[in-house]
Protein backbone atom coordinates (compact mmCIF):
# COMPACT_ATOMS: atom_id res chain seq x y z
CA UNK A 1 0.00 0.00 0.00
CA UNK A 2 2.97 2.62 0.95
CA UNK A 3 4.82 1.87 -2.44
CA UNK A 4 1.90 2.36 -4.15
CA UNK A 5 1.41 5.76 -2.57
CA UNK A 6 5.11 6.16 -2.99
CA UNK A 7 5.30 5.62 -6.95
CA UNK A 8 1.92 7.91 -7.24
CA UNK A 9 3.99 10.71 -5.75
CA UNK A 10 6.83 9.37 -7.92
CA UNK A 11 4.68 9.75 -10.83
CA UNK A 12 2.97 12.99 -9.96
CA UNK A 13 6.52 14.45 -9.60
CA UNK A 14 7.65 13.46 -12.84
CA UNK A 15 4.59 14.99 -14.92
CA UNK A 16 5.42 17.97 -12.94
CA UNK A 17 8.73 18.69 -14.37
CA UNK A 18 7.69 17.25 -17.73
CA UNK A 19 5.00 19.89 -17.67
CA UNK A 20 7.55 22.79 -16.57
CA UNK A 21 10.72 21.61 -18.74
CA UNK A 22 7.72 21.63 -21.91
CA UNK A 23 6.38 25.73 -20.69
CA UNK A 24 10.31 26.28 -20.17
CA UNK A 25 10.99 24.81 -23.50
CA UNK A 26 8.44 27.11 -24.89
CA UNK A 27 9.15 30.15 -23.21
CA UNK A 28 12.59 29.84 -24.56
CA UNK A 29 11.51 29.75 -28.22
CA UNK A 30 8.77 32.44 -28.35
CA UNK A 31 11.05 35.73 -28.81
CA UNK A 32 7.88 37.70 -27.29
CA UNK A 33 5.65 37.40 -29.33
CA UNK A 34 3.73 34.94 -31.88
CA UNK A 35 1.85 34.89 -35.51
CA UNK A 36 -1.42 33.41 -35.68
CA UNK A 37 -2.05 30.81 -38.82
CA UNK A 38 -5.18 32.64 -39.39
CA UNK A 39 -4.17 35.57 -41.81
CA UNK A 40 -6.23 37.54 -44.73
CA UNK A 41 -4.33 38.57 -48.03
CA UNK A 42 -6.18 40.63 -50.30
CA UNK A 43 -4.49 42.20 -53.19
CA UNK A 44 -4.81 45.66 -53.96
CA UNK A 45 -5.14 48.05 -56.83
CA UNK A 46 -1.87 47.31 -59.36
CA UNK A 47 -1.45 44.34 -61.05
CA UNK A 48 1.27 45.33 -63.71
CA UNK A 49 3.58 42.77 -66.03
CA UNK A 50 7.23 43.91 -66.70
CA UNK A 51 7.99 42.41 -70.03
CA UNK A 52 11.64 42.50 -69.34
CA UNK A 53 12.03 40.03 -66.93
CA UNK A 54 8.30 38.50 -67.54
CA UNK A 55 7.47 39.27 -64.08
CA UNK A 56 4.33 40.22 -62.61
CA UNK A 57 4.45 42.85 -60.06
CA UNK A 58 1.04 43.50 -57.30
CA UNK A 59 0.35 45.06 -53.88
CA UNK A 60 -0.78 43.06 -51.04
CA UNK A 61 -1.83 43.53 -47.88
CA UNK A 62 -1.91 40.95 -45.01
CA UNK A 63 -3.52 41.30 -41.64
CA UNK A 64 -2.32 38.73 -39.00
CA UNK A 65 -3.16 38.55 -35.73
CA UNK A 66 0.02 39.10 -33.69
CA UNK A 67 -0.03 37.57 -30.06
CA UNK A 68 1.97 38.58 -27.47
CA UNK A 69 3.89 36.16 -24.87
CA UNK A 70 1.74 34.66 -22.74
CA UNK A 71 -0.89 34.52 -24.99
CA UNK A 72 -2.63 37.37 -23.70
CA UNK A 73 -2.84 40.39 -26.19
CA UNK A 74 -3.84 39.78 -29.36
CA UNK A 75 -3.12 42.77 -31.76
CA UNK A 76 -3.87 43.04 -35.72
CA UNK A 77 -1.31 43.71 -37.54
CA UNK A 78 -0.75 44.72 -41.16
CA UNK A 79 2.00 43.85 -43.24
CA UNK A 80 2.21 45.45 -46.71
CA UNK A 81 4.78 44.01 -49.56
CA UNK A 82 4.59 44.39 -53.35
CA UNK A 83 5.21 41.26 -54.25
CA UNK A 84 7.17 39.77 -58.00
CA UNK A 85 5.83 36.94 -59.99
CA UNK A 86 7.41 35.12 -62.52
CA UNK A 87 4.79 35.50 -65.14
CA UNK A 88 5.42 31.89 -66.21
CA UNK A 89 5.89 30.06 -63.36
CA UNK A 90 3.78 32.26 -60.66
CA UNK A 91 6.96 31.47 -58.54
CA UNK A 92 7.36 34.88 -56.39
CA UNK A 93 10.52 36.09 -57.14
CA UNK A 94 11.13 38.73 -54.80
CA UNK A 95 9.08 41.18 -52.28
CA UNK A 96 9.23 44.09 -51.12
CA UNK A 97 8.25 44.60 -47.64
CA UNK A 98 7.01 47.67 -45.74
CA UNK A 99 6.24 49.10 -42.33
CA UNK A 100 2.64 50.06 -41.44
CA UNK A 101 4.05 53.15 -41.39
CA UNK A 102 4.81 53.82 -45.07
CA UNK A 103 1.84 52.26 -47.22
CA UNK A 104 2.71 51.57 -51.03
CA UNK A 105 -0.55 52.92 -52.81
CA UNK A 106 0.28 52.58 -56.54
CA UNK A 107 2.90 50.52 -58.18
CA UNK A 108 4.02 50.33 -62.12
CA UNK A 109 6.72 49.24 -64.30
CA UNK A 110 8.74 50.85 -66.85
CA UNK A 111 8.21 49.51 -69.91
CA UNK A 112 12.10 48.89 -70.14
CA UNK A 113 11.80 46.47 -67.44
CA UNK A 114 14.61 48.23 -65.61
CA UNK A 115 11.96 50.40 -62.65
CA UNK A 116 9.56 50.00 -60.66
CA UNK A 117 8.27 53.30 -59.21
CA UNK A 118 5.55 53.38 -56.62
CA UNK A 119 3.86 56.11 -54.64
CA UNK A 120 3.42 55.90 -50.72
CA UNK A 121 1.73 57.81 -47.94
CA UNK A 122 4.00 58.12 -45.13
CA UNK A 123 3.29 58.29 -41.67
CA UNK A 124 6.33 59.11 -39.42
CA UNK A 125 5.51 57.92 -36.03
CA UNK A 126 6.37 61.06 -33.91
CA UNK A 127 4.58 63.24 -36.81
CA UNK A 128 1.29 65.00 -36.45
CA UNK A 129 1.20 64.78 -40.47
CA UNK A 130 2.09 62.03 -43.07
CA UNK A 131 3.08 62.75 -46.04
CA UNK A 132 3.47 61.12 -49.73
CA UNK A 133 6.92 60.05 -51.91
CA UNK A 134 7.57 58.20 -55.04
CA UNK A 135 10.55 56.08 -55.26
CA UNK A 136 11.65 53.80 -57.94
CA UNK A 137 13.21 50.37 -57.44
CA UNK A 138 15.52 48.47 -59.58
CA UNK A 139 14.57 45.58 -60.83
CA UNK A 140 17.90 44.39 -62.14
CA UNK A 141 20.13 45.46 -58.90
CA UNK A 142 17.49 44.61 -56.57
CA UNK A 143 17.44 48.39 -54.23
CA UNK A 144 15.88 51.56 -54.44
CA UNK A 145 17.82 54.01 -56.48
CA UNK A 146 15.83 57.03 -55.27
CA UNK A 147 12.94 58.50 -53.74
CA UNK A 148 11.21 61.62 -54.03
CA UNK A 149 8.95 63.43 -51.42
CA UNK A 150 6.03 65.03 -52.51
CA UNK A 151 5.84 68.87 -53.08
CA UNK A 152 6.16 70.46 -50.15
CA UNK A 153 3.81 72.40 -51.06
CA UNK A 154 1.64 69.99 -51.63
CA UNK A 155 0.10 67.93 -48.40
CA UNK A 156 -1.40 64.96 -50.54
CA UNK A 157 -2.28 61.54 -50.47
CA UNK A 158 -0.29 59.76 -53.20
CA UNK A 159 -2.84 57.29 -55.23
CA UNK A 160 -2.07 55.39 -58.37
CA UNK A 161 1.32 55.99 -60.70
CA UNK A 162 1.78 55.24 -64.36
CA UNK A 163 4.38 55.55 -66.82
CA UNK A 164 3.39 56.28 -70.12
CA UNK A 165 3.69 53.76 -72.57
CA UNK A 166 6.88 55.21 -74.55
CA UNK A 167 8.56 55.03 -70.61
CA UNK A 168 9.10 58.84 -70.86
CA UNK A 169 6.50 60.14 -68.21
CA UNK A 170 5.93 59.35 -64.88
CA UNK A 171 2.40 60.52 -64.25
CA UNK A 172 1.23 60.12 -60.16
CA UNK A 173 -1.73 61.35 -58.80
CA UNK A 174 -2.90 61.99 -55.30
CA UNK A 175 -6.68 63.12 -54.14
CA UNK A 176 -5.34 67.07 -55.29
CA UNK A 177 -2.22 67.31 -56.75
CA UNK A 178 -0.83 65.56 -59.87
CA UNK A 179 2.68 65.14 -60.62
CA UNK A 180 4.00 64.86 -64.36
CA UNK A 181 7.76 63.49 -64.26
CA UNK A 182 9.97 63.59 -66.98
CA UNK A 183 13.11 62.93 -64.62
CA UNK A 184 12.69 63.02 -61.38
CA UNK A 185 9.86 65.73 -59.54
CA UNK A 186 10.23 68.30 -62.51
CA UNK A 187 6.69 69.35 -62.77
CA UNK A 188 3.40 69.38 -61.10
CA UNK A 189 0.36 70.78 -60.83
CA UNK A 190 -3.19 70.74 -59.43
CA UNK A 191 -5.23 70.82 -62.77
CA UNK A 192 -8.42 70.94 -60.71
CA UNK A 193 -7.88 74.67 -59.12
CA UNK A 194 -8.29 76.05 -62.53
CA UNK A 195 -12.52 74.65 -62.42
CA UNK B 1 -12.31 68.97 -54.69
CA UNK B 2 -10.41 65.72 -55.07
CA UNK B 3 -9.59 63.65 -57.57
CA UNK B 4 -10.93 60.36 -57.93
CA UNK B 5 -9.59 58.51 -61.11
CA UNK B 6 -7.60 59.12 -63.78
CA UNK B 7 -6.42 57.27 -66.66
CA UNK B 8 -3.48 57.86 -69.25
CA UNK B 9 -4.13 57.53 -73.01
CA UNK B 10 -2.19 55.12 -75.11
CA UNK B 11 0.19 57.27 -76.67
CA UNK B 12 0.40 58.85 -72.82
CA UNK B 13 -0.24 62.06 -74.18
CA UNK B 14 -3.99 62.87 -72.73
CA UNK B 15 -5.12 62.29 -69.26
CA UNK B 16 -8.48 62.04 -68.01
CA UNK B 17 -9.41 63.23 -64.72
CA UNK B 18 -12.98 62.83 -62.77
CA UNK B 19 -13.52 63.79 -59.74
CA UNK B 20 -14.60 62.45 -56.19
CA UNK B 21 -17.85 60.76 -56.29
CA UNK B 22 -20.21 61.87 -53.24
CA UNK B 23 -21.35 59.63 -51.00
CA UNK B 24 -25.27 58.08 -51.76
CA UNK B 25 -27.76 60.57 -49.65
CA UNK B 26 -24.92 63.21 -49.30
CA UNK B 27 -26.41 66.73 -48.61
CA UNK B 28 -26.88 68.15 -52.19
CA UNK B 29 -24.93 70.91 -51.92
CA UNK B 30 -21.84 68.55 -51.55
CA UNK B 31 -22.91 66.37 -54.83
CA UNK B 32 -23.15 69.00 -56.52
CA UNK B 33 -19.65 70.54 -55.82
CA UNK B 34 -18.55 67.06 -55.62
CA UNK B 35 -19.75 65.83 -58.59
CA UNK B 36 -18.84 68.55 -61.02
CA UNK B 37 -16.89 67.26 -63.76
CA UNK B 38 -14.68 65.33 -65.95
CA UNK B 39 -11.49 67.15 -67.53
CA UNK B 40 -8.77 65.95 -70.38
CA UNK B 41 -5.47 67.32 -70.51
CA UNK B 42 -3.17 67.53 -72.76
CA UNK B 43 0.06 66.61 -71.03
CA UNK B 44 2.89 68.15 -73.76
CA UNK B 45 0.81 71.86 -73.38
CA UNK B 46 -0.98 71.26 -70.15
CA UNK B 47 -3.97 72.63 -71.05
CA UNK B 48 -7.15 71.79 -70.97
CA UNK B 49 -9.09 69.93 -73.87
CA UNK B 50 -12.35 69.29 -72.79
CA UNK B 51 -14.56 69.20 -70.09
CA UNK B 52 -18.22 68.14 -69.60
CA UNK B 53 -20.31 67.67 -66.28
CA UNK B 54 -19.69 64.19 -64.83
CA UNK B 55 -23.69 62.41 -64.77
CA UNK B 56 -24.31 61.29 -60.91
CA UNK B 57 -23.12 58.13 -59.49
CA UNK B 58 -21.17 57.61 -62.94
CA UNK B 59 -17.49 57.10 -63.22
CA UNK B 60 -15.85 54.29 -61.40
CA UNK B 61 -13.08 53.53 -63.88
CA UNK B 62 -12.66 54.89 -67.60
CA UNK B 63 -9.86 53.74 -70.55
CA UNK B 64 -9.46 55.63 -73.63
CA UNK B 65 -9.93 53.64 -77.56
CA UNK B 66 -6.86 53.20 -79.06
CA UNK B 67 -7.48 56.38 -81.50
CA UNK B 68 -7.66 58.35 -78.03
CA UNK B 69 -10.94 59.95 -79.43
CA UNK B 70 -13.40 58.58 -77.41
CA UNK B 71 -13.59 57.39 -73.61
CA UNK B 72 -15.39 54.97 -71.97
CA UNK B 73 -16.93 55.15 -68.28
CA UNK B 74 -17.73 52.92 -66.11
CA UNK B 75 -20.59 53.26 -63.84
CA UNK B 76 -21.93 52.35 -60.60
CA UNK B 77 -24.97 51.29 -62.50
CA UNK B 78 -23.47 48.09 -64.99
CA UNK B 79 -23.15 50.24 -67.91
CA UNK B 80 -20.15 51.70 -69.97
CA UNK B 81 -21.12 55.19 -71.67
CA UNK B 82 -18.55 55.83 -73.90
CA UNK B 83 -17.92 59.85 -74.58
CA UNK B 84 -16.68 61.70 -77.94
CA UNK B 85 -13.57 63.65 -76.79
CA UNK B 86 -13.84 66.01 -79.74
CA UNK B 87 -18.03 66.34 -79.40
CA UNK B 88 -17.96 66.14 -75.67
CA UNK B 89 -21.34 63.95 -75.40
CA UNK B 90 -22.18 60.60 -75.20
CA UNK B 91 -22.05 58.76 -78.53
CA UNK B 92 -23.21 54.71 -77.07
CA UNK B 93 -24.39 53.73 -74.05
CA UNK B 94 -24.27 50.12 -73.25
CA UNK B 95 -25.59 48.20 -70.79
CA UNK B 96 -24.08 45.39 -69.44
CA UNK B 97 -27.00 43.38 -67.88
CA UNK B 98 -24.98 43.32 -64.48
CA UNK B 99 -26.78 45.09 -61.05
CA UNK B 100 -23.83 46.66 -60.05
CA UNK B 101 -20.78 48.72 -60.53
CA UNK B 102 -18.23 48.75 -63.62
CA UNK B 103 -15.26 48.93 -61.10
CA UNK B 104 -12.25 48.28 -63.98
CA UNK B 105 -12.17 48.32 -67.60
CA UNK B 106 -8.94 46.55 -69.46
CA UNK B 107 -7.91 46.69 -73.15
CA UNK B 108 -6.14 44.22 -75.51
CA UNK B 109 -5.44 42.18 -78.41
CA UNK B 110 -5.64 45.33 -80.70
CA UNK B 111 -8.16 47.04 -78.58
CA UNK B 112 -10.20 43.70 -80.04
CA UNK B 113 -10.84 42.24 -75.92
CA UNK B 114 -12.10 44.63 -73.10
CA UNK B 115 -11.86 43.09 -69.54
CA UNK B 116 -14.28 44.21 -67.09
CA UNK B 117 -14.20 43.69 -63.42
CA UNK B 118 -17.82 44.09 -62.28
CA UNK B 119 -18.30 44.41 -58.22
CA UNK B 120 -21.75 44.32 -56.63
CA UNK B 121 -23.32 40.91 -55.45
CA UNK B 122 -21.30 39.23 -57.37
CA UNK B 123 -17.72 39.87 -58.49
CA UNK B 124 -16.88 39.04 -62.02
CA UNK B 125 -14.49 39.36 -64.69
CA UNK B 126 -16.30 39.42 -68.10
CA UNK B 127 -14.43 39.56 -71.26
CA UNK B 128 -15.97 41.10 -74.34
CA UNK B 129 -15.07 41.37 -78.04
CA UNK B 130 -15.14 45.61 -78.07
CA UNK B 131 -16.15 45.51 -81.74
CA UNK B 132 -19.64 43.76 -81.77
CA UNK B 133 -20.19 44.28 -77.43
CA UNK B 134 -20.09 40.23 -77.58
CA UNK B 135 -19.19 38.55 -74.04
CA UNK B 136 -16.14 36.57 -75.35
CA UNK B 137 -15.62 34.93 -71.72
CA UNK B 138 -16.53 35.27 -67.96
CA UNK B 139 -14.98 34.60 -64.56
CA UNK B 140 -17.68 33.98 -61.80
CA UNK B 141 -16.73 34.39 -58.41
CA UNK B 142 -13.52 36.15 -58.68
CA UNK B 143 -13.80 37.87 -55.30
CA UNK B 144 -13.40 41.47 -53.90
CA UNK B 145 -9.88 42.63 -54.06
CA UNK B 146 -8.81 45.17 -50.66
CA UNK B 147 -11.50 46.49 -49.17
CA UNK B 148 -13.89 49.07 -51.75
CA UNK B 149 -11.88 48.25 -54.71
CA UNK B 150 -12.29 45.68 -57.50
CA UNK B 151 -9.60 42.71 -58.08
CA UNK B 152 -6.89 44.17 -60.02
CA UNK B 153 -5.69 42.67 -63.70
CA UNK B 154 -4.15 42.89 -66.39
CA UNK B 155 -3.49 41.05 -69.80
CA UNK B 156 0.06 40.47 -71.11
CA UNK B 157 2.00 38.98 -73.93
CA UNK B 158 -0.46 41.41 -75.90
CA UNK B 159 -3.58 39.37 -74.87
CA UNK B 160 -2.18 35.94 -74.82
CA UNK B 161 -3.05 36.09 -71.47
CA UNK B 162 -4.78 37.53 -68.78
CA UNK B 163 -4.17 37.84 -64.76
CA UNK B 164 -6.30 39.18 -61.58
CA UNK B 165 -6.50 38.49 -58.11
CA UNK B 166 -9.15 35.75 -57.61
CA UNK B 167 -10.14 35.68 -54.12
CA UNK B 168 -6.76 35.18 -52.08
CA UNK B 169 -4.67 34.35 -55.26
CA UNK B 170 -3.09 35.63 -57.84
CA UNK B 171 -4.09 33.62 -61.12
CA UNK B 172 -2.89 33.75 -64.83
CA UNK B 173 -5.18 32.35 -67.62
CA UNK B 174 -4.84 31.68 -71.53
CA UNK B 175 -6.87 33.81 -73.42
CA UNK B 176 -6.79 31.05 -76.33
CA UNK B 177 -8.79 27.74 -74.27
CA UNK B 178 -9.22 30.48 -71.36
CA UNK B 179 -7.83 28.00 -69.41
CA UNK B 180 -5.96 28.49 -65.50
CA UNK B 181 -2.04 28.60 -66.26
CA UNK B 182 -1.35 29.07 -62.77
CA UNK B 183 -2.71 30.10 -59.67
CA UNK B 184 -0.79 31.00 -56.63
CA UNK B 185 -1.80 32.21 -52.87
CA UNK B 186 1.81 33.35 -51.55
CA UNK B 187 2.67 36.57 -51.79
CA UNK B 188 5.97 36.22 -50.08
CA UNK B 189 9.24 34.40 -51.39
CA UNK B 190 9.11 31.06 -49.44
CA UNK B 191 13.32 31.88 -48.66
CA UNK B 192 12.25 35.08 -46.84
Amino acid sequence: MMSEYRNMGKGTLEMFFIIGGVFLLFQSMTPGMAWSDEEEIFYKKDLVFVEKTRSLVGMSVKYQIEVKKGGRDESLVRIQTIPVWSADSGTVEETLRFSPKEEPRGVDGSPAGDCLVATFWNRPEKQKHGHSSIACYSLTEHKWIWRDDWPNEFVDTARRVKFSSDGLKVIAIAISTLLCMTQRLEKSWRPLESH
Amino acid sequence: MSIRGSVLSPSGRYIVIWQELAPPGHHVWGRWIANKWVTVWDLQTRKQVARWRKPEYENECAAFTRDEKHILFGSVKGHIRIWSVEKQEVIRDWSLGFLGSVADMRFANDYRYLAVNLTGRDFLIRVYDYSNGKEIHSFEDVGAGAVGEPSPMTFFDGSDFLAFAKKKQVCVYDTKTWKEQWCVSSSTKSAD
